[in-house]
C-alpha cells in the first residue's frame, strides 16, 4: 500500500441491521490535502467518517492509514483526530477540565501548550467557565482547539461550519488553514457545497450511501456554474418523471424526492398546473439555484424509464 | 459472538448448580412413608391401624404422645432418683464406714478387718456406681431430680473411687488405708446428697401443659380419625385420588401433631429451667439456643391448636418466639434494608438508562470512543460507576438503617414486616446474615444493571428501553412471589429479589440450595453461576452496541 497516501479506503461498505450505511466506497487523501465530503442528510457521511475512526463496525472493506489497516493495526487511529458535530463535551466540568481529560486519554497533555492554543483561540479567559456556559461557536473552537493540541496526521471535522455566521466561519476557516499549513490532512465534512468551496482540494459527493463522484478543486467550480434545472417535489418521482418525458417530452433526472428538467418559467409552470388538474400532489417548485444542488445536478444521469 | 469459553463455563455451572440442587433438597413436607401408587382409601386406613410400626401408623406415631405423657408424669410423681440418692448417703452414715476408716488409720483396728467383712462399704459403692450410671442414661426430664455439672462430676469421682476400691480384690487393711487417703468423699457425698433438689415444677404448670398439650392434641386426632373413616366409607376403590391426597394429608397432619406434642411439652420444660438462675450450671439440662427453641415451641402449638385437620406448612410469623426485649438492632435495620435494598436497584437501573442511553443520545459515548478510549473500558467504567454508587448508597442506608429501623419498626403492622421476612431463620450470627443480605442487594443491581445496559443497545429508542426494563424488573418481582419455591425457577436467581432465599435456606424450607449458608460450597456454586450469566449479557451487549 502506498504510504504517500495518508489514507486508502478500498470498497468500504457498513451493513447494519440489514441496512447499508455506506455502500462500496472507494477513495484515497495524499499527504497535506483537504477532502471535502459534500451530501445531504443519510448519505453516509457521518457513518464514513465514524468508520475512519475506528467507531463504526466495517462490514466490507479495507481502510489503510499510512498503509497500514486500521482493523489490524489499531494503534495508527492514535494519528487521527476527529470533531465531531455537534461538538460534545462534558457540560458540567469546565474548559480546561475537558481538554486536561480529553488530552490524557490520548497521552498527549501538555499544560503549556494547552494554555497556549486556549489563548490562540480566545478562550483562555473561559478557561474555568463551565462548557454548558459556552455559545455553539465557543464549543466548535473547543473542538479545534483539541485538535490543535493533539496535533494529529489526520484531522477529521464533521460540518465544521454549520449554524455558524460567517464571521465565524472565516475564523474557522483561518484555523483550519493553519492546520493544513502545519501539514495535517484534514477531510471535512457539510451538506452543502457552498460551505466547504475554496476550502478543499477534492470533492467526494455522496448520495444515498454512496459516493457520486469525486472532483478536484476546478472540477467543481465548473460544474457550479452549469445550468441551472428546474423542479418540482412530489411523492412519487419515478412516476412523475416518465409522466414530464411522456407528456412534455423533457429528459428528467431524479433527486430523491425531486424531478429534474431543463425549462423556462412558463413551461414549468405548465407541468406545475398539469399536476394539479391530474389530482397529483406537487409539494413544491422551482429552479436549483446552489452551487452545491447545481453539481450534484449536473453529475446526476438522467432518469431512464426501463 | 459468544466466547465459547463462557458459554462451556456456564453450561457446565449451571449443571453443577441444578444437580447439587436436586441432591440436597430439603423436603419441605414430613411425608407419609408409604406408597401411594397402588393403594386405596381402604388400605391405607388398614395400613394406618395395623400395629406396623415401620409405617407412620397410628401405633407408632401415638408413642410420641405417651412419651411426652411420660415427661409429665416423672414431674408429677415422687422423686425416686433422690430418694435414692439420699437413702444411699444415709446408709453409708448409719454405717459408720468413715468412722471405722479414721479407727483403722489411728490404731489400725476395725470391725471389717475383726470380722473379715467390709461388704457394709462395698453395697454402698456398688449402689452409688449403679445409681450414678443409670442417671447418666437418662435424659433430660426422665427424672425429677437436678443435679449441678460440679456436683455430678464430685459424685461421679466418689463413685468411681468407690466402686474401684470394692472391687479391685485388694485385702481389707489395703482398702481401708486407700479409702483413708479420700476421706473427704464421705463428707462430699453427704454434701451432694444434701443439696441436690428436683425441678419442682407447679402441679397448676405441668397440669396446664397437659391440657395445652395432651389433651388438645387428642381432640384433635380423634376428629382426623374421623374424618378418615368418613373418607374410607365414601370413597371407592378404585377411583378414589382425592380422597388418597386427603388421607395423606390428614396423616400427615397426625404425625405432625404428635411429634408436636412431644416436642413441644419438652421445649416447655426447657424453658421453664431456662428460667431458674442456675440453669446453665445443672447437669443435662443444656440450652443451646433459646431463640430456636422457642422457634419450635411456637410450631408445636400451630399445629396442635390449628383448626385445620389436613396439614398445611407452617409459615414463620415475624418475631415469633420472641419478646419485645430480645428483638435485635438486626431485626430493624434487615426491614429497613429489605426496602432500600429494592429502591437501590431502581437507582442502579436508573444510573444505566442515563449513562448508557441518555449518554449515548448525547454523543458522550461517541466523544470517548473518538478519543481512542476502546468500548470495553467504557463500558468498564460506567459499569464500575453504577456499581459504585448504587454501593455507596447502599452502605450509607445500611447504616441509617439501624437508626431508622428502630424508629419505625415499632408502627410497622406484623403483615408488613412479614412481608419483609424481618424474622428470619437463620443459624448463622446475625451479623454475618445481615452482610449477605446487603451484599445480595449489590449483586441483584449488578444483575439488573447490566440487563438495562443491553437494553440500551438493543435499539436507539433509549426512553422505550428504559421503560422495558423497569416492565421487566416489576414482572419478576411479581414472579417472585408466585413462583418462589418451583425447582425450575430457582435457575433464574436475579428474579430473587431477595437472594438470600435462592443461596440458602435461611428464610425459605424450599431454598433450591439447601445451604442453611453452612455448605459454602454450594454459595460459591451459585454464585460463580450468577457472574457468568452476567458476563455473557456482558459480551452480548457489548456485540450489540456496534450494531445500534
Amino acid at each position: 500500500m502506498d504510504e504517500q497516501k495518508v489514507l486508502v479506503v478500498d470498497d468500504l461498505s457498513i451493513l447494519i441491521k440489514e441496512r447499508f450505511l455506506v455502500k462500496n466506497v472507494s477513495f484515497s487523501l495524499d499527504q497535506g490535502n483537504v477532502l471535502g465530503i459534500v451530501g445531504e442528510d443519510k448519505s453516509g457521511k457521518t457513518s464514513l467518517i465514524k468508520a475512519l475512526v475506528g467507531s463504526m463496525p466495517i462490514s466490507d472493506g479495507k481502510i489503510y492509514i499510512y498503509g497500514q489497516d486500521i482493523q489490524e493495526h489499531p494503534e495508527i487511529l492514535n494519528d487521527v483526530g476527529i470533531c465531531l458535530d455537534p461538538p460534545i463535551f462534558f457540560k458540567f466540568q469546565s474548559v480546561l477540565e475537558n481538554i486536561k481529560y480529553l488530552c490524557s486519554l490520548t497521552g498527549k497533555y501538555n499544560k503549556q501548550k494547552v494554555f497556549d492554543v486556549l489563548e490562540k483561540f480566545h478562550l483562555k479567559e473561559k478557561a474555568n467557565k463551565k462548557v454548558k456556559a459556552l455559545s455553539f461557536f465557543e464549543r466548535k473552537l473547543m473542538a479545534l482547539a483539541l485538535a490543535f493540541i493533539n496535533e494529529p496526521k489526520l484531522l477529521i471535522l464533521d460540518e465544521p461550519f454549520k449554524s455558524l455566521p460567517v464571521k465565524s466561519i472565516q475564523k474557522i476557516g483561518g484555523y483550519i488553514q493553519e492546520l493544513r499549513e502545519k501539514g495535517i490532512s484534514i477531510i471535512m465534512t457539510a451538506k452543502k457545497y457552498d460551505s466547504l468551496e475554496n476550502r478543499c482540494d477534492l470533492y467526494m459527493f455522496m448520495a444515498d450511501r454512496h459516493i457520486v463522484e469525486i472532483l478536484p478543486k476546478n472540477d467543481c467550480e465548473k460544474y457550479s456554474n452549469s445550468r441551472t434545472y428546474a423542479f418540482i417535489e412530489v411523492k412519487y418521482p419515478h412516476y412523475c418523471g416518465k409522466l414530464i418525458m411522456q407528456q412534455f417530452g423533457f429528459k428528467v433526472k431524479l433527486m430523491g424526492k425531486r424531478v429534474l428538467f431543463e425549462a423556462d418559467e412558463a413551461k414549468t409552470a405548465d407541468i406545475v398546473k398539469f399536476f394539479t388538474q391530474n389530482k397529483l400532489s406537487v409539494y413544491g417548485a422551482g429552479y436549483i439555484n446552489s452551487k452545491s444542488e447545481r453539481i450534484f445536478a449536473s453529475l446526476t444521469p438522467y432518469f431512464k424509464e426501463n | 459472538m459468544f466466547n465459547p469459553i463462557t458459554l462451556v463455563s456456564l453450561v457446565v455451572v449451571l449443571a453443577g448448580v441444578f444437580l447439587t440442587g436436586l441432591l440436597y433438597k430439603i423436603p419441605t413436607t414430613p411425608t407419609y412413608s408409604a406408597s401411594f401408587a397402588s393403594k386405596s382409601t381402604k388400605t391405607v386406613w388398614a395400613d394406618f391401624y395395623s400395629y406396623d410400626t415401620t409405617a407412620d401408623s397410628k401405633a407408632k406415631l401415638t408413642q410420641y404422645l405417651t412419651e411426652a405423657q411420660k415427661y409429665l408424669d416423672t414431674q408429677t410423681d415422687t422423686d425416686f432418683d433422690l430418694q435414692e440418692l439420699q437413702q444411699i448417703n444415709s446408709d453409708c452414715k448409719n454405717r459408720h464406714i468413715k468412722t471405722e476408716v479414721e479407727k483403722y488409720h489411728i490404731s489400725h483396728t476395725s470391725e471389717y478387718i475383726s470380722s473379715h467383712d467390709i461388704s457394709d462399704f462395698t453395697d454402698i459403692a456398688n449402689r452409688l456406681h449403679a445409681f450414678v450410671e443409670t442417671y447418666e442414661a437418662k435424659s433430660a426430664f426422665e427424672s425429677k431430680m437436678t443435679i449441678t455439672k460440679s456436683q455430678f462430676n464430685v459424685l461421679k469421682g466418689i463413685s468411681n473411687t468407690f466402686y474401684t476400691l470394692a472391687n479391685s480384690g485388694l485385702s481389707i487393711e489395703t482398702i481401708l488405708t486407700k479409702l483413708y487417703t479420700h476421706i473427704n468423699m464421705f463428707d462430699n457425698l453427704d454434701n451432694v446428697s444434701s443439696n441436690v433438689k428436683d425441678l419442682s415444677i407447679h402441679s397448676d404448670i405441668l397440669a396446664n401443659l397437659q391440657t395445652e398439650y395432651i389433651t388438645n392434641a387428642n381432640g384433635k386426632l380423634s376428629l382426623i380419625e374421623q374424618r378418615m373413616l368418613v373418607l374410607k366409607d365414601r370413597a371407592l376403590d378404585s377411583q378414589d385420588t382425592e380422597e388418597i391426597e386427603e388421607m395423606k394429608s390428614l396423616i400427615t397432619n397426625y404425625k405432625k401433631i404428635c411429634e408436636s406434642v412431644k416436642t413441644g411439652i419438652l421445649n416447655e420444660l426447657y424453658t421453664i429451667v431456662y428460667a431458674l438462675p442456675n440453669h446453665s450450671s445443672l447437669y443435662g439440662y443444656e440450652v443451646e439456643n433459646i431463640q430456636s427453641l422457642k422457634q419450635e415451641l411456637a410450631e408445636s402449638k400451630f399445629y396442635i391448636n390449628s383448626d385445620d385437620l389436613t396439614y398445611t406448612d407452617y409459615q414463620l410469623p415475624v418475631n415469633v418466639g420472641r419478646g419485645s426485649s430480645s428483638i435485635t438492632p438486626y431485626d430493624h435495620a434487615y426491614f429497613i434494608v429489605s426496602i432500600v435494598g429494592f429502591l437501590n436497584i431502581l437507582f442502579g437501573i436508573y444510573c444505566a438508562y442515563r449513562l448508557f442511553g441518555q449518554d449515548r443520545k448525547n454523543g458522550k459515548i461517541d466523544l470517548l470512543l473518538s478519543q481512542k478510549v476502546k468500548f470495553n473500558e467504557v463500558f468498564a467504567a460506567k459499569f464500575l460507576a453504577i456499581l459504585f454508587c448504587t454501593g455507596f448508597v447502599l452502605a450509607c442506608f445500611t447504616v441509617l438503617s439501624f437508626v431508622w429501623g428502630s424508629i419505625f419498626y415499632k408502627f410497622m403492622p406484623t403483615s408488613v414486616l412479614a412481608v419483609f421476612n424481618v424474622q428470619t431463620i437463620y443459624k448463622i450470627s446475625p451479623f454475618i446474615f445481615f452482610l449477605i443480605k446487603v451484599c445480595g442487594i449489590e449483586l441483584q443491581v449488578i444483575f439488573w444493571s447490566i440487563f438495562t445496559i443491553f437494553m440500551m443497545n438493543t435499539s436507539r429508542k433509549f426512553l422505550l428501553n428504559f421503560g422495558i426494563s423497569l416492565g421487566v424488573f416489576a414482572l419478576a418481582t411479581i414472579c417472585n412471589i408466585f413462583l418462589n419455591g418451583q425447582i425450575w425457577y430457582c435457575l433464574l436467581p436475579f428474579i430473587h429479589v431477595d437472594i438470600t432465599s435462592y443461596l440458602g435456606g435461611a428464610t425459605m424450607q424450599t431454598g433450591f440450595l439447601v445451604t442453611s449458608l453452612y455448605a459454602y460450597g454450594n454459595f460459591f456454586i451459585s454464585l460463580a453461576y450468577y457472574l457468568v450469566v452476567v458476563a455473557l449479557i456482558y459480551n452480548f451487549t457489548k456485540h450489540l452496541f456496534k450494531k445500534t
